[in-house]
Parts: structure tokens; sequence; C-alpha cells
């Protein structure tokens, strides 16, 4: 099958078969920022913003979803010229192997983006999709709490 | 074999695929296993009918079955604050999984670690459907008769409107676990009295019990004279061995917190 999808903003057509999920469609189409954990919905590593709202896209088929608008973490921002969320993840120390770290980043822009000032446990709740085996979580929070108050300060 | 997915945006077309093709039905997805979508000839993907509101009715509160767990619970918070669906979906799984998980994927699949079901049948909803078999039918009916629906799909739950102050529990360790057992309890006040009483318990070896004899019981009784302990002892529950526990385990647990749950809403 074929799909167009508008991915980080850019139409992009992928190839997959009917029962690929939206993880293998993006992942053989080159976004391997799109971690591959658990593969049944339970870890949150692979995942992307759909339309607007989290999905684990291990647990979306990828037929289902054609037209829709993805964003990957690679969307958000690059190394030269990361997101405020990317670079409170680094400044707060909130990543040890990395490997959580899209999914995690990509938990906290669906959270700011509909709420600009979450409490405690708003994002308890908004992350709690996404596991992560290094970092022991409290360095997670500082880091979308810093994120929230950058991007509240600077827009 | 190469599965076709097809995407009906009208009644008459989904209908003429069920009755034509037995395809798989599509709801969220999450409950279905690639291997299925790969030995079906067609999928029906539900997305398109237009089936994801929940909106008041008369007596009741009709909830879409492609509505995810997450509109259902921002919808309802809007119609019916504090709802027992609210509590209890905003609980289910995790937020990436609570916006794909629909409401008719659900009634259909009904895990035994459904948070959806035992609200569902406490407050004695029913369900639409279009297909084979058409029109509305209790729940309890619908998911202890799945062979009568076949070639049907749900196209709404219907939900009576009644205020009643609600308690609802999930046997979990961590807040992700599947559920060993959901518990859900309603209860109405007519002044000092208990007017109505419901509840349901999902996870039992029947898959589900609906309290009715409980309800019946105490139907009418003032708040004071309930005896929680004795009421609690006579629940028969009976519930499978898992993994996170035996069933003696399990009906130990469940007795607990019903008596819990209903101390609770008598204190209201
Ligand atoms: C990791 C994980 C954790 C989970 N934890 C929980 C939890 O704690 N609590 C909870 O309640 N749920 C939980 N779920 C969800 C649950 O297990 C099912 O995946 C979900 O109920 C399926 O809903 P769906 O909309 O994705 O349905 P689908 O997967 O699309 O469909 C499920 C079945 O229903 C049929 N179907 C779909 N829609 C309809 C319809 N409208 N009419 C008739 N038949 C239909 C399909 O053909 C299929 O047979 C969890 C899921 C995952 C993956
Ligand atoms: S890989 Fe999708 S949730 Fe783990
Ligand atoms: S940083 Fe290693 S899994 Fe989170």
């Amino acid at each position: 099958m074929e799909g167009r999808f508008v991915i980080n903003g850019i139409e992009k057509v992928l190839s997959f078969e009917p029962d690929a999920t939206l993880l293998q469609a993006l992942r053989d189409g080159g976004f391997s920022e799109v971690k591959r954990g658990c593969d049944t919905g339970e870890c949150g590593a692979c995942a992307v913003v759909l339309n607007g709202d989290l999905v684990t896209s291990c647990k979306v088929y990828a037929a289902s979803v054609v037209g829709s608008e993805i964003l990957t973490a690679k969307g958000l921002g690059t190394v030269q010229n990361p997101h405020p969320i990317q670079q409170a993840f680094v400044d707060a120390g909130a990543i040890q192997c990395g490997f959580c770290t899209p999914g995690m980043v990509m938990a906290t822009y669906a959270l700011l983006s509909k709420n600009p000032d979450p409490t405690d446990e708003e994002i308890r709740r908004a992350l709690d999709g996404n596991k992560c085996r290094c970092t022991g979580y409290v360095k997670i929070f500082d880091a979308v709490r810093l994120a929230a108050e950058r991007m509240r300060d600077h827009g | 074999m190469s599965s076709k997915w097809l995407f009906p945006s009208e009644i008459d077309e989904l209908v003429g695929l069920l009755e034509r093709d037995n395809p798989l039905v599509h709801g969220g997805g999450t409950g279905i296993p690639r291997g299925r979508v790969r030995s079906s000839e067609v999928v029906v993907d539900l997305g398109r009918m237009g089936w994801d509101r929940c909106y008041e009715d008369g007596k009741d509160i009709l909830l879409g079955a492609t509505c995810s767990f997450s509109r259902t619970v921002e919808e309802l918070s809007r119609i019916r604050p504090g709802h027992i669906l609210v509590s209890a979906l905003s609980q289910a799984a995790s937020t990436p999984l609570r916006n794909r998980i629909t409401l008719g994927g659900s009634v259909a699949f009904f895990p035994l670690w459904s948070d959806l079901m035992g609200p569902l049948l406490a407050l004695g909803a029913s369900v639409d459907l279009v297909g084979t078999v058409s029109g509305r039918y209790p729940i309890d009916h619908f998911v202890s008769n799945r062979g009568l629906f076949r070639g049907s799909v749900i196209r709404s739950i219907v939900v009576p409107d009644v205020p009643m102050d609600g308690w609802y529990y999930r046997e979990v360790r961590v807040g992700f676990d599947y559920p060993g057992f959901t518990m859900t309890l309603l209860a109405q006040r007519d002044g000092e009295v208990l007017a109505d009483f419901r509840g349901a318990c999902v996870g039992t070896k029947e898959r589900f019990k609906v309290f009715n004899d409980v309800s019946e019981s105490l139907k009418g009784i003032r708040y004071g004279d309930v005896d929680v302990n004795a009421v609690a002892e006579k629940l028969d529950l009976d519930f499978p061995d898992k993994k996170s526990g035996s069933g003696e385990y399990f009906g130990q647990v469940a007795k607990v917190w019903f008596e819990r749950g209903l101390a609770e809403l008598l204190e209201r």
C-alpha cells in the first residue's frame, strides 16, 4: 500500500504492508527517531503526535491514518536549533541512554501545547504512557517544568 | 493475504460491507493483533462514520462508538461533570492509548481488565447496533450473546441519564497495570433513604457480575441502617487465578473494596 502523510510539516508518501503499524511505516520511511521498544503500547518509546494527540505509533495501523499530520521529535528541533523542550531535557539532565527521550519529548510537547502551566499531577498523567529505565523520572519532571517555564516566558 | 482497507462514511455503505464481506471492523485498533489484519480480506475502518461525539438525547446520554476514551472524558465532563465514566475512563491504560481506544471497540472486545464495562453494566446501558441485527439491546445481553449479533456493529452506547453518586475502583499495583478487577458502585439518595443502588464487578470468572440481588436488598433502606459488612459478606464473587494473584485472593480483596466503596457512598 501507499499513503500520503504530512510528517513534520512536509508531505511524504510512505509504502507499507496492509498490516503495518505506523511505527513500522515511519521507521521504514527513514524516521528512525521514533523508537521501537516493546511494540505492545506499554513503553511509549514510539510516541508521536498524530493530528494533535499523543499516540503510541506501535498501536496504530498505518492504513488507518493515511492523510494525517504526524509530528516526531525531529520535527520539533535539530541538534543546532533544539526546541525549548529538548533543551530543557538536556539542561535538567533528564537524559541518560536517551532511548526513551524522543517519546518523552513528544509527550511533553502534547501536554504543553494544550496546557502551558501544568500541575505536577497533570504532568504525571500526561507522561503516564512513557517509561524510562535510566533516569528515575525526577529529572524528567524537572525538565517538563523547566520547559513549561521557558515556553511561558519566551512564547 | 493482502487486506483491503475500506473507509465507509454512510450507514448504507457500511451495512452493505458488513453483509457482503464479513470484514474485520477497526475501531481504534489497540486490541486487534496484526495477524487478524493479515488474515482478513477486508478491514472496515469506522473512523469516517462520524460516530465520535457524546451528547444528551432526552433521558439518555449517547456515546458515539468511535469516541476515544479521552474524547469521552472531555465531552462527558462538560455534559455531566463527575460522571462515573469520567473517573473510570480517565484511569484506564495511558494517555497515548486513551487517545486511541474507542468505546465501541472496548465493548466488542470486552477485555477482562476493562475500565469501561463496569460503569456501563452498573448504569444499565444499551448498545445501538446497525447491520444484520439493528436496534437497541441491553449491554449485558449483547456481551453475553455475541453470536446473535454477528454482522452488526455498535453505532453508539446509550447510557440512562440518572443522577447518582458514583464510586470506582481498579485493582492494580501501579497505575498503568491492567486491573485485576474493577468495581463500580452507584447510589441515589432520597433524603435519608437509599432510593437506588447499583453495582458491577468486572474480572470475575464469568467476566462480570452485576449486583442485582444487592440492589434489590438495599433499595429503600435508610442510609444509617445499612450493615456494610453484612452486605459485603453476602457478595457472591468468583475470580479466576491470575498472574497477579489467586482467585481466592481477588475474592477477598474485592470484598474489602466493596465494603470501602459502599461505606464511602453512604457517608456522602
Ligand atoms: C498496553 C495496553 C493497555 C491497556 N490497558 C487498558 C486498561 O487498563 N483499561 C481498559 O479499559 N482498556 C485498556 N486497554 C484497551 C483494551 O485492551 C483494548 O485494546 C481496547 O478496548 C480495544 O479498543 P479499540 O477501540 O482499539 O478496538 P479495536 O482494537 O479496533 O477492536 C477490538 C474488537 O472490537 C471490534 N470492534 C471495534 N469497534 C467496533 C464497533 N463499533 N462495533 C462492533 N465491533 C467493533 C473489532 O473488530 C475487534 O474485534 C489497553 C490496551 C493496551 C494496548
Ligand atoms: S514501542 Fe510502542 S509503546 Fe513501546
Ligand atoms: S534515558 Fe534511558 S530509558 Fe530513559
